[in-house]
């Protein structure tokens, strides 16, 4: 294993834009003004970045978003690459840019990832982006768009496990408890069960507010070495654990359609860690629908299988509960652009560890997992982020 | 002397679920009372698939000569041949021999005496459609039957008579390019048509020297010859065989072929009467091989006269608010030829476990190059899970979408079609149906979808 790795890099920076409706900001923009807040938060000068990181913008449709990156930002680094694996991209980001430092190829990364998925691109647009992520031809162009793979995932949960529209809104009412909480959270408004229950059928048995947002946000990540990082300013935060699984593309081809990759993916970061979910004070786990952080939460092993929805139900994710999960929001009322969505859980799990969450906090926290996913059930990576080396 | 005729050795009919009420059309356009019902394809449905459900269900696992004839009125394309989608769908033997014979109704009787001359399979479909209001809207219909030629020794039936006249006077015609018939005054056709279809069925029995046929089966788009040939011969017509269906035009003979095939004794007759721009007659004998069974017909579909309308491109509704759909590409449709056409997958001759669509390196145990093809078409299955999705464009809205997990292996994502959400389930059975997906840039992008299987087909094992 990877074990090498652990806490050998550390999150010497963090960085949001403004998130929600950000009509003047072009997707560019939101890269560059979350970049330069991370630089800033890190307390280091832009030159000295010399590694890369870029995901992909439905937005800014470069065929090589890294050097337009380059370009705009005014850095020439010795290591740049863009990356897409979906919604896991942000986790599989910090794994190579701890590989390449732990290398020598690079001693300071930038990861970087953003869109102006809200106001950058119309309706038309978008849902042909978001339906046509299936089979060219079989599947494409009328879908089944992403809510409705997910809206089956959630159907066989509920009849496997018995899990309720109300668990599953549950988990919807508790991110936006967290965002409420949240200046910069894109939507920060309470909302109840009732309410998630009775908006807009979108995809049996999702509705509307089970469904993740659309945001215009950018967020970055200053990744370098724990001996560098150690010397500046801000508190380290140790990557302490790191696992990847991929296990497929078409849901069909998945082993099981209500548990995935993410029981690997968590083992392996908690083992490279030497830490047991015991451990773990705050969850930041992908959120693009409701039936999912159910289902990490009993992949990861915080909960037995089919337990996920009463957890949430019964409040031990909200603040103050057993296990805060998506202090921030998530994407369910925080922000989803793209890769950027799960960035953010790397951003608030690191914030949470520095103590400066202010009312939102989660006090002590020395250990935040962050897990993310892309495809449909498709690529998890899960980090394992620590106060201690 | 030519060599003994091919016989028919099976027959499967295919009407839709879909019934359009006249009353709903009366009273929508304010045209008085009318009664009854006619037959309507779905909107993911036309000819060649139609004509594909009901060569499934004629061929029931035969394998026949492999010459196919297909005949409509209503082509899904013009310019290119039909048949072969449905000689594809049917995965069908390369070597075989497909045909269209499209345009007018009289290609129906074409089809039959080829079938009848080389043995094969007949497939016969229309889609009935006219201007709202119109004769052939109201008491037309949309259907398909198909009729497998073969050995005499395998006969259900043999043909033991036929007769013919042609005449050249306008009845009925279609510009190209347009979707509907113009007709001339129905009295001008009656007085054609009456003294040649009494000429024709005499000649017919008197060559076969048969007196008097013990089934008589008249079909005609002139309805009112087609009404009174059949009082005078003493036979029926489908407003009497197929109440709530109407005239199925290219498809209407072979309806009431098999209707009467379903009824008559071992050793009986059946005079099959088409008048259509001239007229044939066909004799047959039944023989004492019992028909195949008849498939159960599903439960029927009400379907509204704005959505008919409107599937039939009749009423132009605001589009969705979507990108326009790319066409299906040539090189992939006919590189997964198999696959997307024939829903031939891989079954691994080492584990069993079955793929869709086919590969070559197992899923299960990696076993290389160990495939042996299978055709999932007639398979069962059992729906996994599946959404009913707010979201996704259709025609017939919502689209239920479904992971089916076929009998004997193999996992599917498609559509469930012909179905209300609250017909599927978590364990609801189905059966695969050939659909058109939608049509872009006039290409249509067939594949397959699911729908709710017939009673006393549950599964074996607990889902």
């Amino acid at each position: 294993m990877t074990a090498r790795l652990r806490s050998r890099v550390a999150i010497a920076g963090v960085g949001e834009s403004r998130i929600g409706k950000v009509p003047d900001r072009t997707g560019l923009g939101l890269n560059a003004e979350a970049a330069m807040n991370a630089i800033a938060d890190a307390g280091i000068d832009r030159t000295e970045i010399d590694g890369l990181l870029t995901a992909y913008s439905f937005t800014d449709d470069y065929f090589m978003l890294g050097s337009v990156l380059c370009e705009y930002l005014g850095i020439k680094p010795r290591f740049s690459s863009s990356m897409i694996v979906g919604g896991a991209t942000p986790g599989a980001m910090v794994h190579h840019a701890a590989t390449a430092i732990a290398a020598g190829t690079a001693s300071t990364v930038l990861i970087v990832v953003g869109e102006n998925r809200r106001t950058g691109i119309g309706r038309d647009e978008a849902v042909k982006r978001l339906t046509g992520v299936g089979h060219p031809q079989y599947e494409n162009p009328y879908g089944p768009p992403l809510p409705g793979i997910y809206g089956m995932v959630a159907q066989r949960h509920m009849h496997e496990y018995g899990t309720t529209s109300e668990q599953m809104a549950s988990v919807a009412v508790t991110c936006r408890h967290h965002a409420s909480l949240n200046e910069n959270a894109h939507m920060q408004t309470p909302i109840t069960v009732e309410d998630v229950l009775s908006s807009k059928m979108i995809s049996e048995p999702l509705h509307m507010l089970d469904c993740c947002l659309i945001s215009d946000a950018g967020g970055a990540l200053i990744v370098t070495s724990t001996e560098r990082a150690e010397q500046l300013a801000k508190q380290p935060v140790y990557v302490r654990g790191i696992g990847e699984k991929h296990t497929h593309e078409h849901l069909v081809m998945a082993k099981s359609l209500t548990h995935t990759g993410a029981r690997d993916s968590g083992r392996d970061a908690l083992a490279m860690a030497e830490l047991t979910t015991d451990d773990i004070d705050v969850a930041l786990l992908y959120d693009c629908f409701t039936i999912v952080p159910i289902i990490e939460l009993e992949d990861l092993g915080f909960v037995g299988p089919g337990e996920g929805g009463a957890f949430f139900e019964a409040g031990h994710a909200r603040l103050g509960g057993q296990l805060p999960v998506n202090t921030h929001g998530g994407m369910l009322s925080h922000a989803h652009a793209g890769a950027a969505g799960g960035l953010f859980d790397l951003v608030e799990g690191a914030r949470q560890i520095r103590g400066e969450c202010g009312r939102r906090q989660v006090e002590g926290t020395k250990n935040a997992l962050v897990h993310v996913e892309g495809g449909i059930l498709s690529s998890h990576v899960t980090v394992v982020l620590s106060a201690d080396a | 002397m030519p060599s003994p005729r091919a016989a028919i050795v099976g027959y499967g009919t295919y009407v839709p679920r879909g019934r359009l009420s006249r009353s709903d059309v009366a009273a929508v356009l304010g045209s008085g009372t009318l009664k009854g019902s006619r037959s309507v394809a779905s909107y993911d449905e036309d000819t060649t698939t139609m004509g594909v459900e009901a060569a499934r269900r004629a061929l029931a696992g035969t394998t026949p000569e492999p010459n196919l004839y297909f005949a409509t009125t209503a082509p899904a394309y013009t310019d290119k041949t039909n048949a072969s989608a449905i000689h594809a769908a049917l995965n069908l033997p390369h070597e075989a021999f497909a045909v269209d014979l499209a345009g007018s109704v009289r290609g129906t009787v074409g089809a039959l005496r080829a079938g009848s001359a080389s043995g094969g399979l007949v497939v016969l479909a229309d889609m009935r459609t006219g201007l709202p209001g119109s004769g052939d809207e109201r008491d037309g219909g949309d259907g398909a039957a198909a009729f497998v030629f073969g050995e005499p020794s395998a006969a259900v039936a043999e043909i033991i008579g036929e007769a013919s006249a042609t005449s050249e006077f306008l009845d009925r015609w279609r510009a190209p390019g347009t979707s509907t018939s113009a007709l001339w005054e129905e009295r001008f056709g009656a007085e054609i048509y009456g003294p040649m279809v009494k000429d024709v069925a005499a000649r017919c029995l008197v060559a076969a020297g048969v007196e008097q046929a013990d089934h008589v089966v008249v079909s005609s788009p002139h309805l009112r010859t087609a009404r009174s040939a059949a009082r005078r011969l003493g036979g029926t017509t489908s407003v009497e065989r197929h109440p709530g269906v109407g005239y199925t035009g290219a498809a209407d003979p072979g309806l009431l072929l098999a209707a009467a095939l379903d009824e008559a004794e071992p050793g009986q007759t059946i005079l099959l009467v088409v008048a259509a721009d001239g007229c044939d007659a066909i004799l047959l004998r039944c023989t004492d091989r019992a028909a195949a069974a008849r498939a159960e017909e599903p439960a029927l579909r009400d379907i509204p006269y704005g959505t008919y309308l409107t599937w039939r491109g009749m009423l132009e509704r605001e589009p969705p608010r979507r990108p326009e759909p790319d066409r299906p590409a040539g090189p992939p449709s006919a590189r997964s030829q198999e696959w997307k056409f024939g829903l031939v997958g891989s079954r691994c001759t080492a584990c069993s476990h079955v793929h869709m669509p086919a590969q070559r390196v197992c899923s299960n145990c990696r076993t290389v190059d160990e495939m042996e093809p299978v055709r999932l078409a007639e398979q069962l299955g059992t729906v996994a899970t599946f959404t009913v999705d707010r979201l996704a464009f259709s025609l017939s809205p919502p689209v239920i979408n479904i992971v089916l997990d076929l009998d004997g292996g193999g996992r599917l994502i498609c559509q469930a079609t012909d179905a209300d959400p609250a017909d599927v389930a978590i364990g609801t059975r189905m059966e695969m149906t050939f659909r058109r997906l939608y049509t872009a840039h006039g290409v249509h992008n067939y594949f397959w979808k699911a729908r709710v299987a017939h009673s006393g087909t549950e599964p074996k094992d607990e889902v």
